[in-house]
């Protein structure tokens, strides 16, 4: 599981770039045997145990997974976006940020 | 999050089956030689006739494992909503001025995804726009973004004597908005029409029950703080917490990188 953001993170190491989770997993002594399991190496934030957690509460989450995508200044550029087109977001706020090379961005 | 999330197999299993005692009970009922079947009574008839279908199909699905062969199972014996949804308006030509008619046209827009749905909503909205049934429609048009999902919405906004309908209806319209609002948001930008319609949301229809426990202000309050607060072209309020080793941290930590939120779940 979770391939596409283990080699979104693989990718873009040593970029100005993050992935931060916000997990709703009941149980986060179990969470942590997850986190080894599946090679989960990119921060969450534990919600408090919940899908109805104060961070998935403010955010007025109720679809999962939900996704934001924010540039370098913290401002949201793009919502709802999955697979290549978090991928294509991802890349091109790099670009912005000027700090992507071109060919290997591939 | 783990199972695909659109599997067609488990929208069909979300239908309960009937218990078979009330089904033979109706059926002797319906039977009865010298009156003729009520609007009502030929309305339920058919719900019955397609919940056997459904009952049975399922039967048979559960007897066999082979893919090929549950897909011929599917073409062959699954209960047609387009065929059914053709009966029910029927039903509700033939009858206008029955209640059975609002009931035949609010299963065809439940059950049926045919043009037939498109017909059953222009009829409710020209018909029956006054129906207290048109509750559980307006609610579960929510996401339909069609143009006889929007009419209806917008009558039953307009001009439904009941508050409940008018209550979902003003929802409905605003959640279809923001759902396809893809333009940047500034500061300073005059509120939206999804805005507004929340806004009279929380303040003429707060009180109605929305969902678990939740009101209507509640969910719209939600609603409107996503779209004031976290809409593309705005800067994202901070995220304060603890990992999952415990260490606190927050999102400005990451201020200068492109950052992905990702709500997650192993469940």
């Amino acid at each position: 599981m979770y391939p596409h953001e283990r080699s979104l993170v693989e990718r873009l190491a040593g970029e100005p770039f993050a992935l931060l989770g916000v997990n709703s997993d009941r149980d986060r002594e179990k969470l942590k045997e997850v986190l080894e399991e599946e090679k989960i190496t990119w921060r969450s934030w534990w919600d408090g145990g919940s899908t109805s957690g104060p961070i998935a509460t403010k955010w007025n989450v109720s679809g999962w997974p939900t996704i934001y995508v924010l540039d370098a200044n913290g401002v949201i550029r793009y919502k709802g976006v999955r697979g290549s087109a978090m991928d294509k977001a991802v890349d091109t706020l790099l670009e912005e940020l000027g700090e992507v090379d071109e060919e290997q961005a591939g | 999050m783990l199972r695909p999330i659109v599997c067609w197999l488990v929208l069909l299993v979300l239908i309960p089956p009937a218990p078979a005692q009330e089904d033979v009970a109706q059926e002797d009922a319906a039977k009865e030689p010298d009156k003729p079947a009520t609007p009502m009574e030929q309305f339920q008839a058919l719900v019955d006739e397609h919940r056997g279908a459904m009952q049975k199909f399922f039967e048979e699905y559960r007897k066999v494992e082979d893919n090929d062969a549950r897909q011929k199972l599917f073409r062959e014996l699954y209960p047609k909503p387009d065929e059914y949804g053709a009966k029910m308006l029927q039903l509700a030509d033939d009858y206008a001025d029955d209640l059975a008619a609002v009931k035949a046209l609010v299963w065809v827009v439940s059950n049926d995804r045919s043009p037939n749905s498109a017909k059953a909503l222009e009829k409710l909205t020209t018909d029956h726009i006054d129906k207290p049934d048109l509750k559980d429609v307006c609610r579960a048009l929510m996401y339909n973004g069609s143009a006889p999902a929007q009419e209806l919405l917008r009558a039953a906004l307009d001009n439904s004597p009941h508050e409940d309908v008018q209550a979902w209806a003003c929802y409905s319209l605003a959640k279809g908005m923001m759902r396809v609002q893809r333009e940047p948001r500034k500061k300073g930008d005059p509120p939206s029409e999804a805005e507004k319609l929340l806004e009279r949301v929380v303040n003429d229809f707060g009180e109605i029950e929305a969902y678990r426990g939740k009101t209507l202000s509640d969910v719209a309050g939600g609603d409107l703080f996503e779209l004031r607060n976290l809409s593309i072209g705005c800067e994202a309020p901070d995220i304060e917490g603890e990992d999952i080793d415990g260490v606190k941290f927050k999102l400005t930590d990451y201020r200068g990188k492109v950052v992905v939120i990702d709500f997650w779940g192993h469940w």
